[in-house]
């Protein structure tokens, strides 16, 4: 169940609230066990924010991705299009024969000869 | 524009917060630094004129606010393209997580980032820069109402979040 007043706690936490709002409120908390817990939650997050050295340096960003010479996504995208388009063909030419590499069957011979068999 | 004295004493009091606001705004997916250096430009460039330090303050951490929120747009967008981007640049080790040593502290500063962006910068605004609701509302233009009602649910999101863990 969820007290209906945990909102209220939150703002009686941050002091928020007129002296007599924060007098009731108050007196709520004490009597509840989820605002008690709710409030030792708040407590506990403010104290982990609160350390001295909250966050620790940011990773830089990969200089290609600097926010400053970021390439737009339209640009991007056209980019990426390109690279396709020139990686394409030359896979289509492998498969079809146009280059077929070296096989087993047609490998370069090599002829060794000892200057001592003329 | 705003004249030197303003923009000189904002930096000196300021600039370090600022810059820790967008950290935890971030949460990893931006350069802190950059942004902050960008908030203070546009202070110099076309501030508030003649308003005072606490007009400066709330000016600040809303232009703060905003910057971060393009950002967190932008990643959205580059998470989409995030295959593309591992074609284009192999990943790097970041020292990030290594340097949070506290264990409470890295796992909630795990779940800010999954708090919507209001709630974030409600809670950051409330906990770290110690605003009241009234300096809350008026820094991110929004009811006191909603400043209560968000710092709740930040709080309610964190505690639901904390307790799956375990």
């Amino acid at each position: 169940m969820t007290c209906p007043r945990l909102e209220e706690t939150s703002a009686l936490f941050d002091g928020a609230l007129g002296d007599d709002a924060a007098a009731a409120a108050r007196a709520h908390v004490d009597g509840c066990a989820e605002c008690r817990a709710f409030d030792a939650h708040m407590r506990r997050v403010r104290d982990a924010l609160r350390e001295p050295v909250a966050f620790a340096a940011a990773p830089a960003p990969r200089a290609l991705w600097r926010r400053r010479i970021a390439i737009p996504l339209p640009v991007a995208l056209l980019l990426f299009a390109l690279l396709v388009a020139l990686l394409l063909p030359r896979r289509a030419a492998r498969e079809t024969g146009a280059f077929d590499g070296f096989d087993a069957g047609r490998a370069p011979v090599v002829v060794v000869r000892s200057r001592g068999a003329r | 524009m705003t004249d030197e004295r303003t923009f000189t004493l904002a930096y000196a009091h300021h600039y370090p917060q600022v810059e820790r606001f967008l950290r935890g705004m971030l949460a990893g997916r931006g350069d802190a630094p950059d942004l902050a250096q960008e908030v203070f430009l546009r202070l110099h460039a076309r501030g508030p004129a003649a308003a005072g330090e606490a007009q400066v303050r709330f000016w600040l951490f809303r232009v703060a606010r905003n910057l971060a929120l393009n950002e967190l747009r932008r990643w959205t967008l580059r998470d989409a393209m995030r295959p593309l981007l591992a074609l284009l640049a192999a990943p790097q080790p970041t020292p990030h997580d290594a340097l949070v040593r506290d264990e409470d502290r890295r796992r909630l500063l795990a779940h800010l980032a999954k708090l919507s962006a209001d709630q974030r910068a409600a809670l950051l605004l409330r906990e770290w820069e110690e605003m009241s609701y009234d300096e809350i509302a008026a820094t991110l233009e929004v009811s006191v109402a909603k400043v209560k009602s968000d710092l709740f649910r930040a709080r309610q999101a964190l505690r639901a979040a904390w307790e799956n863990e375990r």
